[in-house]
């Protein structure tokens, strides 16, 4: 599928339900003038009001703002995909993974091995195997991209 | 009809036919192993079946066993076969036209990569064996020394081989050669079975460790690099001593600076000689950059370590080098690129780099070097010893510049130029900021610096620049205070891990000691992120009372740690023996297989079981009881992901990172998953449940932080002795919490009795388990436990139905439970 702009984005995400956020190490990392990634990730959690799976570091960023969060391992989610769904921290088998923070060649690696569950990549780069990618962008703009899309959902 | 060889073992009479598979040839051999290795009680406790030159087939059960509780969990791009007329065939939507599924295809290229990284190795091994039979002859003797005993468990578990001279390293070496050409061949034929295919990965994982101890062994038997075999234990602690120089910064480039890459040493070791015989060792700098590096200061202490191979573009670009000779490498370089950049000359050592140089074996070193010296960028010389001479005298005669790094003002000139466009942003594999960098770079270098700390120099971003802008040159030419500062110390390998040294670590760490574990520190060197991570990693390991190890391009990075309180590098603040706060380097890559060969050592002296010939039992006991961990940190080589096979075919837990993307296959564990975790009482026969540990085989992690944290949860055992588990649950919660601010999710999986939880906390977990658990406590006594099924059961009778009885005698696999009558 495809490459969509902040507005189709955010359509395509209010109709979508199971819901499970995947916060990688970039997220504590990548900073944009002052406000880092993960600061955009809570901001659009929230809006969603899906739980996040903190991969890296990232749990330690989030643990003040208030979302249902919870450290957990890359591979052991990937690995949990693939059995009868019995983590907690989300009640059903996830029908939506939103990745963000993740190195671009790991995340085509993810999702290109993911079965019957759609996924979503919020960069950096355009993931071609995922179900729904932003595109290439610039540092600014996708920063820009990541504001417009947590101020429409 | 099978012939029968009977022989008698103390009471017993022992068919050796039935103990073999094929007994025809290796008649004498294996009475040789029955009657020195095994006592007529172990003939009679277990079934014992002896798999000399083993085939993947003769191991299958063990590797059944592992991976029906470690799932393959593939990560890849790879999704479309096209590997024969037929397709492509795109895998994600369907089964391809053979039949071929998404995860058998996977299977498929994994053992694809494990045997590229294999042939690799055994090629190396083979011609150093073959150069080694020509200088020493067949008769030449191979021994380690009176302190290590038990030379080549490697070679022994596979053949049934203790190797005493050149000849019989040939025969185990041609075994490995003819294994692994079978194993490719298989790969290449239509399969339907991704588990076997998983299964004969995990064998050449053993193959390449068998190639590696050949090298190893060659490499001080015969070419004189350090090891301690022959030092009384005492000795050990300061072995080799913290003196040798690693870094950019270390070299004196006033002098002619020589640069060995690649994995080959013997024109580095030819050059050694060279140097000494003529009296130049103080004339001339002799570096290495990577494998070759860390052999060259194992017999020529004067030598340096430059970097890692991952890294060898910013060695090679900053200029340093005035001579380069390369041989074979693990990774692929654009040396002659980068090199003509500088104005270095390259002598290629082998034909296996594919560089368009000519061939100039044959014509004499004098021709040679004028040729050179008008222009000619480099040449291939086959020869060693002839590639040493001529390293030597070219590198007196090249006149070179000062500095080949970029001014300020060309820095800034190149540096206007960047429009922007973030196509080096995009294509980092870092996703570091670098066109930020060279908009501040107008005014202030510090943005050009602090991607230096990060970068590993792949040069994605300057192919990807559309302005041709030289990226790698800008941030090399900012950073030159700090290629200045790049200048440690560090311990030259060590070589093999002695027998005392494993007895102590049987007590300190099998059985019941109060060290967390092992941790070996390995990898190629291209991580993203801070040069620094395997030198923190080692310290707090160190600090948690771990036995840490490292090797190969990963021991250079361990060595950039600096106390500035004690003003010591971390090489000279720890002692360098196996042992709890231990810091041993044992050498190049090749050296790596002294570690997996010291997991054979602790069954052997552990459980008195014996090696040759008998692989499955030394990994079903080491398994058990060996808390070992190997990290491989920016490992990118298909030889490293050939090694994470051998390793975790031995039980050994290998954490893969940063970033969790260099490999395509990991053996993950599922907690969840109950009826995975079991074990067989060793005595009884019983299958019991057991708590997930250890809970993966191979993992990937993303960052330094998940790799220390997975390090100390793969310690976890079921057998565990008390003082270990403590010691292991109170260091996995404790860098849980201090790394990612809340503790595990699955820390009361592990809660055997409230003697084990972390003193300090105790009050606070027992306080947890009733909380937010649902168990009884009685002030500091477990009194009912909620089971992990969500069962409540009195906790005797979980003691009786979870885990093993601690210090009894288990195993996964149904032949060695002891006989009964036979205890």
């Amino acid at each position: 599928m495809g490459v969509l702009t902040p507005e189709e984005l955010a359509r395509y995400l209010k109709d979508k339900r199971d819901i499970l956020v995947m916060a990688g190490s970039l997220c504590e990392r990548i900073d944009f003038d002052g406000k880092k990634l993960v600061d955009y990730v809570a901001a659009i959690a929230h809006k969603l009001k899906a739980p996040v799976a903190a991969t890296g570091n990232t749990m330690a960023g989030l643990k003040e703002k208030g979302l249902q969060a919870k450290k957990m391992w890359v591979a052991e989610v990937m690995d949990y995909m693939r059995h009868p769904w019995k983590e907690p921290l989300i009640s059903k088998r996830p029908r939506l993974l939103v990745f963000v923070g993740y190195h671009r060649d790991l995340l085509e690696m993810l999702v290109s091995m993911l079965k019957d569950v759609d996924t979503l990549a919020l960069g950096p780069g355009h993931v071609a195997s995922a179900t729904r990618s932003v595109p290439d962008l610039s540092i600014e703009s996708w920063k820009d991209f990541l504001e417009d899309l947590a101020e429409k959902l | 009809m099978k012939k029968k060889h009977i022989i008698n073992v103390g009471e017993l009479k022992v068919d050796l036919s039935e103990l073999v598979p094929d007994i025809r040839g290796i008649e004498d051999m294996t009475e040789t192993i029955v009657k020195e290795d095994f006592p007529e009680s172990r003939l009679r406790q277990f079934d014992i079946k002896l798999k000399p030159f083993a085939g993947f087939q003769d191991l299958a059960e063990w590797d059944r066993v592992l991976l029906e509780r470690y799932q393959p969990l593939y990560l890849s791009w790879q999704t479309t076969c096209d590997h024969c007329g037929k397709g492509p065939c795109d895998l994600r939507r369907a089964k391809g036209l053979c039949g071929l599924d998404l995860d058998t295809y996977q299977a498929k290229l994994s053992l694809l990569d494990a045997c590229k990284g294999a042939i690799a190795q055994v090629s190396r091994s083979r011609d150093l064996l073959n150069y080694a039979l020509k200088l020493f002859g067949g008769e030449k003797g191979i021994s380690l020394g009176k302190s290590i005993g038990y030379p080549s468990n490697n070679i022994a578990v596979l053949t049934g081989m203790n190797p005493r001279n050149l000849s019989e390293l040939n025969r185990a070496l041609s075994y490995a050669e003819s294994q692994i050409l079978e194993l490719q061949a298989s790969a290449e034929l239509a399969q339907r079975d991704a588990s076997d295919l998983e299964k004969k990965t995990l064998h050449v994982g053993s193959l390449i460790f068998l190639a590696m101890e050949v090298e190893e062994l060659i490499k001080i038997c015969c070419f004189g690099f350090s090891s301690v075999g022959d030092l009384e234990l005492t000795d050990y602690a300061n072995y080799p001593e913290a003196t040798t120089w690693v870094g950019l910064g270390s070299v004196d480039t006033s002098k002619p600076v020589i640069t060995f890459v690649g994995n080959n040493f013997l024109a580095a070791w030819s050059a050694a000689n060279y140097l000494r015989e003529n009296n130049l060792e103080d004339k001339i700098e002799v570096c290495g950059i990577g494998a070759v590096g860390h052999d060259l200061v194992r017999f020529y202490p004067k030598g340096r370590v430059l970097t890692s191979t991952a890294k060898a573009v910013k060695a090679i670009r900053s200029g340093i080098p005035d001579v380069i000779v390369a041989s074979e490498c693990c990774l692929n370089l654009d040396i002659l690129d980068d090199a003509r950049r500088v104005g270095s000359k390259v002598i290629a050592t082998s034909s296996k780099l594919n560089l368009d140089l000519p061939e100039r074996t044959g014509d004499s070193i004098g021709d040679i070097i004028d040729e050179l010296l008008r222009g000619l960028p480099g040449a291939i010389i086959l020869e060693p010893a002839k590639a040493g001479e001529l390293a030597v005298k070219l590198a007196q005669k090249l006149e070179r510049k000062d500095s080949y790094l970029l001014t300020r003002e060309q820095i800034k000139e190149y540096a206007a130029e960047c429009d922007e466009c973030d196509s080096c942003f995009k294509v980092c594999p870092n996703n570091l900021p670098i066109s930020r960098a060279l908009r501040m770079a107008q005014d202030d270098f510090s943005g050009l610096v602090e991607i230096y700390e990060k970068c590993f120099f792949c040069k994605r971003c300057e192919r990807a620049c559309p302005k041709g802008i030289p990226i790698i040159d800008l941030i090399l030419g900012a950073s030159q205070e700090e290629i200045k500062q790049d200048k440690f110390l560090m311990r030259a390998g060590r070589g093999p891990l002695s027998h005392l040294e494993f007895r102590d670590l049987t007590f300190g760490l099998v059985l019941g000691g109060n060290g967390p574990g092992i941790v070996c520190l390995l990898g190629c060197g291209s991580y993203p992120g801070s040069d620094n991570e395997l030198a923190e990693m080692a310290k707090e390991f160190l600090e948690r009372n771990c036995v840490v190890m490292t090797a190969g391009c990963a021991a250079a990075d361990v060595a950039r740690h600096f106390d500035e309180g004690e003003g010591k590098f971390i090489f000279e603040q720890y002692p360098s023996f196996v042992g709890l706060r231990g810091l041993t380097n044992c050498g190049g890559c090749s050296a790596i297989s002294h570690i997996l060969a010291g997991v054979f050592k602790l069954g052997q002296l552990g459980g008195g079981v014996p090696t040759r010939a008998n692989y499955v039992q030394s990994v079903d006991y080491a398994f058990q009881r060996t808390p070992i961990v190997v990290i491989l940190w920016g490992a990118s080589s298909d030889e490293m992901y050939a090694q994470a096979a051998g390793f975790a075919r031995a039980g050994v837990r290998v954490v893969v990172g940063p970033s969790g993307n260099s490999f395509r296959r990991y053996l993950v564990g599922n907690k969840y998953d109950l009826e995975k975790w079991w074990i067989f009482d060793g005595i009884t026969g019983d299958k019991r449940e057991i708590d997930p540990s250890p809970p993966h085989l191979i993992f990937p992690v993303e960052t330094k932080e998940e790799a220390i944290v997975m390090t100390m949860k793969l310690f976890l055992m079921s057998c565990d002795l008390r003082e270990s588990r403590l010691s292991t649950l109170d260091n996995y919660t404790e860098t849980h919490e201090q790394f990612f601010g809340e503790l595990p999710d699955d820390w009361h999986f592990y809660t055997r009795s409230s003697l084990e939880l972390p003193v300090k906390k105790r009050m606070r977990f027992l306080s947890l388990l009733k909380k937010e658990h649902g168990w009884e406590i009685d002030r500091t006594m477990i009194k009912r436990v909620r089971h992990r099924d969500g069962r409540m059961m009195s906790f005797d009778k979980y003691v009786e139905s979870y885990g093993v009885q601690q210090g009894r005698y288990s195993t996964m696999l149904p032949r060695f439970i002891i006989r009964k009558g036979k205890e």
